[in-house]
């Protein structure tokens, strides 16, 4: 699978869809009889209509600022509103949207963006390179930094210049041949235009702002500027806030919302009982187990293994999330090109369990497992392992905390615990995660086989070689490491029959990261 | 009972009657206290907030919360200054009608939270008001079949329905009315933020029928009970003897002597349902103060917390005041001490 | 001095009629099963025996949890958690409510404004919402959940106490002992909390099926009980998502919720009809009455 870094950027224009495959994962060893899972059975696109979504996940800290977009439906407004330098296709791969062309410089310290031309704002303002300095100003503003920043952090934003209208060069103090892919997560490279502001945002996505309250609806409509002709089809998007899983079903079941988002396996032959469809998308997000590697109990790597192998990993999918999702190997990053499927599948081995907690002298070994309802299933999975440790002796004392206190003064600290992750490439991810300097570090590793590995990657663009080192790197990862990674969960939306155009994104993201440009209602 | 506590107070009988208006009295000294109440609750949910373990900025920061980050928006948020201080901004500001912006996306409180103060008042007084009537009529009719079969189901439903939590019978509804069994109403009821609940009653219908139903039971005992108290007292067998039609007698003569004691009830009926409508809103993604109180607590949102409670505060304190006010002028003698 | 046996005398009573067994049954059944639930559950509570939300079967009698646990052991061991919080949550509200109620109407003066503004300030709260709030603000745990709702009912009780007790203070009997010099102590505890039993009882029981209620609530919202603890009320709360999948994980719990508090007003019914006849006095003070009345119906 060689490919050069240039090269997979050329891979899609813009807007066009690399359809994913319904029906892409069996629901085994559940015994459900679910219907095959359509993308679309709602005919050809037909202008028009208001699109109702019924979504969960939002609350008060709503926010229309793609620089501090935080949670899974921020995005539901970001992803329409504005549009990045580099986005993801449904396969989770890079592609172009409003950059033309991003390339490094030989030794990675200097990229160069060149913006198409002919895109203009909802405020009539035509996309230049001023725009998007200004965005990476905002994002790396010192005092306010933005979400992305902490990716981004090798980028010196003040040496940024412009080399003509339409073109960028973004110099970075330290090698970054990872910039381009950083720019495809969401929230990354959302350009905002210069003076932007929050009160009457603007961006270059196919729907504009029409009304927003925070927690409970907000409303955007068509952008008849939009770049891309004979997009969008919807005339407008309604949002409604919901608190609860069961009145969001309820409600798409009475017909009041045409889509609804993150629902658990459990409603899925209630939702198509009664004539609504499901998306399902084999989500790229990812929520580990974290086991901190310097102190305390799990600084011994024998028990750090042991907990890897009591887990069920297929049983608590099962469980968890009605046997979708795809089962994990303790390591990150699954639909990277880096990914290293090569090495063996982890299961369950409760005697090799019980042999290595033996050597390390921990036979009756007691932990405390601090979790939180931070995402869908966390909670349920934290149980499960539990009672799967139980097996090899191991007793587990779940700790369920609320989530500001999981992610107040002990969050990256915390002993044993879990977090969740949006999905993220090879490289990038590490440089958050699993080195000494990353921002989320929680299992506090510093391994300097692998940093010098890392430096190595990092400042490289030649492809072949970078996944050379990052097998290696994932190798110690796959020995050593703090992470239990037993599973990447599924993505599971619902909407009505006469929605068309929704397509599973391997994203983590849902209703297909949102591409709300390319549904119609028919 | 308040109206028992008003009533033993120890006025001695020359400082009462030298006073000519009670109620009047009653009203601006519960007021006074009311807002001194006010006061002491705010700054209890103040300082309770100050022992969180996490705050608004890690509620909002999720998982991007570095230290960093969290720290950066603790110092923006006003969150580092010593609590005393943050109170007292908050209180001068409410002195002037401002009650601060929300910590978790900077509207002014009043916007976020105005909206739903009406939208909860119209199922509180819509519940409370249709409750009111069933129970009452319920609980005369009961009390005029004393012992009937009537009565005896009435009776025992009435138990059934106060032993199920609030969130069963709003299930059992949805299922029933709205999602599973038959479509006549919605099974949430969400409108645009701006427009008034009224605008599409239906909507309103299942919320309201779940405290309707809730309520009903309290309202309708008290009246049976005192129904047959007043029912058994000398001044109605006189008119039954007298010859009255029974149907004059209940109302006339039997009624207006039961109303006290229910008053009572019927106060505490709408104080419940102030609490009540948190489960509802939340059950049916009804856009009020329930349901916005439930997400400020969440997001740790203290000056949004702080608006509702006080809200709420002054809503239980008017009640209060409302139903002694009322069950005093009602019944006069209550007005004198007791011999 | 025959004061003691009169409380004993009330219940027995009350036992004694339809009224009272009925409930006594009911309620002593529910609590039967939430003691030796656990001694007799099939499964522990813990381990996985079928899939998720699956039908009732020979495997699992009552059907799967959101987990796929076995719904009927998680129900045997789920009651006497939620049974004994609520329990000691209306004791200690009960008790204290009652003392602050007692002390308020005898001593008077700056006693009575005092506790008095207190109950104020925490009676202008919505029962569940100042548990809700109390909870939220520090952490659902057990003891504090326990604490929320004991504070919550403390103002009511002692409300309801201090006007009984204002009441018989008024009285004769009680005027004379003062006049003979006899300690205010010993007055409350012999003769003044005595009379108060009825009242008591009757709001004992009231506020023990407040107390379920208020917890479940809790738990349904999210705010009560955590995982992976067997309670009713996070059975309710947790598996609510599939209700029409398998219902049993919801029925159940609130079945035997509603048993039980049908079991205890029941009771409490009986009791308050027992004890109109005590005390040989030809008027009831008025509160007692209007209690006892409310729940006789």
């Amino acid at each position: 699978m060689t490919f050069s870094r240039r090269d997979f950027l050329k891979a899609g224009l813009a807007g066009s869809l690399a359809v994913g495959a319904g029906g892409l994962l069996s629901a085994c060893g559940t015994g459900n009889t679910i219907k095959a899972f359509t993308t679309s059975t709602a005919g050809k696109p037909r202008y028009g209509g208001t699109l109702r979504a019924g979504l969960t996940g939002g609350s008060t800290a709503d926010t229309l600022d793609p620089i501090s977009a935080i949670t899974n439906v921020d995005f539901s407004r970001i992803d329409n509103l504005y549009e990045p330098l580099i986005g993801l296709t449904p396969d989770a791969q890079p592609m172009y949207v409003l950059a033309e062309e991003v390339t490094p410089n030989a030794k990675a310290t200097e990229w160069t963006i060149r913006v198409k031309q002919g895109i203009t704002f909802h405020n009539g303002k035509t996309l230049t390179a001023d725009d998007v300095i200004y965005t990476f100003q905002q994002i790396l503003n010192p005092k306010t930094p933005g979400s992305a920043a902490a990716g981004l952090a090798s980028v010196d934003a003040k040496a940024m210049t412009k080399l003509d209208a339409y073109t960028a060069r973004i110099p970075c103090s330290t090698p970054f041949a990872t910039f381009a892919e950083a720019l495809a997560i969401p929230g990354y490279s959302d350009i905002i235009p210069v003076g932007f502001d929050l009160a009457a945002p603007a961006g270059t996505g196919p729907f504009k702002v029409k009304s927003f309250s925070p927690g409970t609806q907000s409303t955007f409509v068509r952008y008849d500027g939009y770049w891309q002709s004979g997009l969008p089809y919807l005339d407008e998007i309604v949002i409604t806030d919901y608190s609860d899983q069961t009145s969001q079903v309820n409600a798409l079941l009475a017909g009041q919302v045409d889509v609804v988002n993150l629902l658990s396996a459990d409603v899925i032959s209630e939702v198509q009982g009664e004539g609504k469809n499901i998306l399902l998308s084999a989500g790229g997000g990812w929520n580990p187990f974290t086991m901190r590697v310097d102190t305390g109990t799990f600084s011994d790597v024998r028990i750090r293994q042991a907990m890897r192998l009591v887990v069920d990993r297929q049983q608590m999918l099962d469980l968890v999330f009605g046997g979708f999702g795809t089962v994990g190997n303790d390591l990150f990053g699954i639909w990277a090109p880096e990914y290293d499927h090569s090495l063996p599948q982890r299961h369950q081995d409760i005697d090799q369990a019980r042999s290595l907690l033996k050597a390390a002298g921990a036979e009756d070994l007691h932990v405390t497992l601090v979790t939180s309802d931070i995402a869908q299933g966390t909670v349920l999975a934290a149980q499960v392992f539990a009672q799967q440790a139980s097996q090899a002796g191991v007793t587990v004392n779940v700790e369920d905390v609320t989530v500001d206190e999981f992610y107040g003064t002990n969050y990256l600290k915390w002993q044993f615990a879990q977090d969740y992750w949006f999905y993220n490439f090879y490289l990038p991810q590490v440089s958050l995660a699993t080195l000494p300097t990353a921002s989320f570090n929680e299992t506090h590793w510093d391994n300097s086989r692998y940093n010098s590995l890392y430096a190595q990657a990092i400042a490289t663009t030649d492809t072949s070689l970078s996944i050379e080192l990052a097998h290696e790197m994932q190798q110690i990862e796959y020995n050593e490491g703090g992470y239990i990674i037993p599973f990447f969960p599924p993505v599971i939306d619902g909407f009505g029959a006469n929605v068309g155009g929704l397509v599973p994104s391997k994203s983590g993201l849902s209703l297909g990261a949102y591409d709300f440009k390319n549904v119609w209602l028919s | 009972m308040t109206t028992a506590t008003e009533a033993t107070e120890r006025v001695g009988p020359t400082s009462k009657a030298a006073r000519p208006h009670p109620i009047r009295d009653l009203v601006i000294k519960r007021s006074l206290i009311g807002i001194l109440t006010l006061v002491l609750v705010s700054i209890l949910i103040f300082a309770a907030t100050q022992t969180l373990p996490g705050n608004a900025a890690s509620a909002v920061l999720l998982n991007t919360a570095t230290p960093q980050r969290l720290h950066a928006l603790e110092v923006q948020l006003g969150l580092t200054r010593p609590a005393v201080e943050q109170y007292w901004t908050w209180l001068t500001g409410v002195l002037h009608g401002n009650f601060g912006k929300s910590l978790a996306n900077g509207q002014p409180v009043s916007t976020l939270i105005g909206g739903r103060i009406l939208n909860s008042l119209v199922l509180v007084v819509l519940a409370g008001a249709i409750g009111t009537l069933i129970g009452v009529g319920l609980g005369v009719l009961a009390a005029a079949r004393r012992d009937s079969v009537f009565d005896h189901v009435l009776s025992v439903t009435s138990l059934g329905v106060t032993a199920l939590p609030e969130f069963v019978v709003a299930v059992v509804l949805v299922i029933f009315f709205a999602a599973v069994v038959i479509h006549w109403f919605p099974a949430v009821s969400v409108f645009a933020p701006g427009t008034p609940p009224w605008s599409n009653p239906r909507e309103l219908v299942l919320p309201v029928a779940t405290l309707v139903i809730v309520v009903v039971p309290y309202v309708f005992r008290m009246m049976r009970a005192s129904m047959i108290d007043a029912l058994e007292s000398d001044y109605v067998q006189m008119a039954q003897l007298k010859g009255v039609p029974k149907w004059r007698v209940l109302l006339f003569h039997a009624l207006p002597n039961a109303i006290a004691p229910t008053i009572q009830v019927i106060g505490l009926t709408f104080l419940y349902l102030a609490g009540g409508v948190v489960v509802v809103e939340y059950l049916f993604n009804y856009p009020g103060l329930g349901q916005a109180l439930v997400g400020a607590v969440s997001d740790r949102d203290i000056p949004q917390i702080q608006a509702i409670v006080l809200v709420l505060a002054a809503f239980y304190i008017a009640v209060n005041i409302l139903t002694d006010v009322i069950a005093l002028a009602v019944s006069p003698r209550r007005r004198l001490p007791r011999s | 001095m025959a004061r003691r046996p009169e409380v004993i005398a009330v219940l027995g009573r009350a036992v004694r009629t339809p009224r009272g067994t009925a409930g006594l049954v009911i309620a002593g059944l529910v609590v039967l099963v939430a003691v030796i639930g656990p001694a007799v559950a099939p499964y522990s509570a813990t381990e996985f025996v079928t899939a998720p939300f699956a039908r009732a079967s020979s495997v699992a009698w009552l059907g799967g949890d959101v987990l796929g646990r076995d719904v009927l052991s998680r129900t045997l061991d789920g009651g006497w958690q939620l049974l004994a919080m609520a329990a000691v949550a209306t004791a200690l509200g009960v008790v204290v409510g009652a003392v602050l109620g007692v002390m308020a109407a005898y001593y008077g003066g700056l006693w009575d404004s005092l506790i008095m503004r207190a109950v104020d300030v925490i009676l202008a709260f919505p029962q569940l919402v100042f548990a809700l709030l109390l909870v939220s603000i520090l952490g659902p745990k057990i003891w504090l959940i326990v604490l929320a709702v004991a504070i919550s009912h403390a103002p009511q009780v002692a409300r309801v106490t201090r006007s009984a007790a204002l009441d018989i203070s008024e009285r004769d009997f009680v005027k004379a002992m003062q006049i003979l010099g006899i300690p205010g102590r010993r007055i409350i505890r012999r003769d003044v909390l005595p009379n108060l039993t009825s009242v008591l009882m009757v709001e004992i029981g009231l506020r023990l099926t407040y107390s379920m209620l208020v917890i479940a609530g809790l738990s349904f919202l999210g705010f009560g009980l955590q995982p992976p603890a067997a309670s009713w009320g996070l059975m309710i709360n947790e598996n609510r998502v599939g209700l029409i999948a398998n219902p049993w994980g919801v029925l159940m719990p609130a079945i035997l919720i509603a048993l039980f508090t049908i079991g205890v007003n029941t009771f409490t019914d009986a009791v308050a009809r027992a004890s109109l006849g005590v005390g040989g006095r030809a008027t009831e003070p008025e509160p007692i009455a209007l209690v006892a009345r409310e729940v006789t119906g």
